[in-house]
């Protein structure tokens, strides 16, 4: 009983009062203990942590990342050449029961667990969402689904390529909040419990038909009722969430709306991105007729710029004609190094002016885009006062 | 897969563990016929009482290190890795997850503050702190001419050797008194 009084903790190490002294000694577990990790945090993750709001995040084969609710840090262990002993308070782990006996002048034994041979430590990262990317773009939403609704079977069968929320926070390294950013940036909506791209041809039909629409109806493009839109969609053959996901793709709503039906009003910009996108998915053209068959497609009363489609094309002179293609910012990868790869693998330099809108996107944490540049690029000024030309490192 | 962090602890009453940290590794004596660690004593931990800072003395054998309380910039946390089992309709349709056993980590300890003992050891021959529990006697054997010392150490001084006073034919003295020592050296 009175021994096992002077089995202390770390409670007594840290309340040691001055001119007393306490024993440190191996505790009767002592051990490597490999289940036992030292993890290093800033104080404002500790709320996050302690709420159990955190969690590790990464399939087998990949480098584990720690995500908070709102970002993604990578985890680096860092060792340590001096000899941390970790004592626990006194009750964590069970008592030796049969203690060495110290002499009786010795105020108390504070065990030591496990000697940590360094700790983890957080870096912030840009979450891993080009994965998000390749997991869904091997199974966009098109057509065929919505004549496959009938057979369940090649329902199921699918069911294999097809990934829920909690599929993706499994498979895809970001927190939850840059993983609801990343769906968004794709255009993703949740379809039957699973998250999908939606083909780009698909949903040039439901745009065209809404436009189709709303000329019939005479709706105005800067007003459109999400209810009307979407029954009039739903009884043109399309499902009731592709009818409503086509009004948040191309459209934004318009505050101060009354009555129970939200209001739309149609995005020119990405509208007519869209139609050019398509006029282009066919492959380079001569930017006069490009920009004819342009204006003819887009629906009335929107304006067309070419300002709209920086990060969308690239424009090339052969000869005494200009050529524009499509080079949709959209389809490169999201880390810097592949990034820049590609981009000098489209063309050897770059102008500012063209580069910029392929890179403003990329964000990564402790880096400015200066930086960015410096690291991935190799700056080149042929004349004081030319433009700066970008080309590979 | 996903590894969820939980604090069995409660948020707010996580306990708090201590570092005692050395310079160095601390090993077991290989003349000493101990194999295990479990139990054995590593050194005395005594807090002095100069006023402002906060300073320690660690001794560890014959050595004693000084250190200090140092309250750490960024807070460390103790995880537990704990093996649960995996819901039966959890494990359906993850076929490139591990299987059946699902690991969380469980944050069981916060620390804070360590005593940082960053000197090198300091031998304890001429020191006046004593082992308590061994009582030890050294005698100090001056060679004058060769200047070399030569200690002798016996274990298990008789309890009432209060005072001994030993008078050495080249003019050395020694007291001891109760455990307080002095060493007088040339």
């Amino acid at each position: 009983m009175e021994k096992s009084l002077r089995i202390k903790g770390a409670e007594s190490v840290l309340n040691l009062e001055p001119n007393s002294s306490i024993a440190i000694g191996y505790h009767a577990l002592f051990g490597s203990h490999d289940d036992l990790m030292i993890l290093e945090i800033d104080e404002k993750l500790l709320p996050d942590i302690l709420h159990e709001r955190v969690a590790l995040r990464g399939q087998p084969d990949e480098d584990s990342v720690l995500c908070t609710p709102s970002k993604t840090y990578a985890i680096k262990f860092v060792g340590n050449s001096n000899s941390p002993f970790l004592i626990p308070p006194s009750g964590q782990f069970p008592l030796c029961e049969n203690p060495q006996d110290f002499d009786g002048e010795v105020h108390g034994f504070a065990p030591v667990i496990k000697v940590a041979p360094g700790n983890m430590e957080l870096v912030e990262v840009a979450p891993k969402l080009d994965k998000l990317k390749l997991l869904l773009s091997k199974n966009p939403y098109g057509y065929e689904d919505v004549l496959e609704m009938d057979f369940m079977e090649d329902v199921e069968k699918n069911k294999a390529r097809l990934y829920s929320w909690d599929d993706l926070v499994g498979r895809v390294q970001a927190s939850d909040e840059e993983l609801r950013n990343g769906l968004w940036a794709l255009s993703a909506v949740e379809i039957d419990g699973f998250w999908r791209i939606v083909d780009e041809k698909y949903m040039d039909m439901i745009l065209r038909m809404l436009l189709h629409n709303s000329v019939l109806n005479d709706w105005s493009l800067d007003a459109l009722q999400e209810d009307d839109v979407v029954s009039v969609l739903v009884s043109d053959g399309f499902p009731e969430k592709l009818a409503s996901h086509c009004l948040h793709v191309y459209g934004s709503k318009v505050d101060g709306d009354v009555g129970r039906s939200c209001v739309w009003r149609l995005d020119e910009s990405r509208v007519c991105v869209h139609f050019a996108r398509q006029i282009l998915s066919t492959g380079k053209q001569k930017m006069e007729t490009f920009m004819a068959e342009w204006l003819q497609r887009i629906p009335g009363g929107m304006q067309i710029s070419f300002d709209m489609l920086e990060g969308e094309i690239l424009t090339e002179k052969l000869g005494v004609e200009t050529w524009v293609y499509s080079f949709s910012v959209s389809s490169l990868p999201l880390t810097p190094a592949e990034r820049f790869n590609m981009l000098f693998r489209e063309r050897s330099k770059w102008e500012w002016k063209d580069l910029q809108p392929y890179i403003r996107d990329l964000k990564v944490p402790g880096l400015s885009s200066e930086g960015l540049l410096l690291k991935y690029t190799r700056r080149s000024q042929p004349i004081l006062d030319a433009d700066p030309v970008f080309s590979s490192r | 897969m996903q590894i969820q962090v939980k604090c069995s602890c409660g948020a707010e009453n996580c306990r708090e563990w201590v570092v005692v940290e050395l310079q160095g590794t601390v090993e077991l004596n290989p003349s000493c016929f101990q194999t295990h660690l479990q139990n054995l004593q590593i050194g005395q931990l005594c807090r002095l009482s100069s006023s402002s800072q906060e300073s320690y003395t660690f001794t560890v054998g014959y050595h004693e290190l000084t250190g200090s309380r140092v309250t750490l910039k960024k807070p460390l946390l103790v995880l537990k890795k704990v093996k649960g089992f995996m819901d039966v309709d959890e494990s359906d349709d993850n076929k490139g997850d591990l299987p059946s056993s699902k690991v969380e980590l469980d944050v069981i300890g916060i620390i804070r503050h360590k005593i940082l003992f960053k000197t090198r050891p300091k031998a304890l021959i001429s020191s006046k702190l004593i082992q308590e529990h061994v009582a030890v006697l050294w005698f100090a054997h001056v060679n004058t001419r060769k200047k070399e010392v030569g200690i002798a150490l016996m274990e298990n001084c008789v309890e009432g050797c209060l005072l001994l006073l030993f008078s050495w034919p080249f003019g050395f003295f020694l007291m001891l008194k109760s455990v307080e020592f002095v060493a007088i050296e040339t």
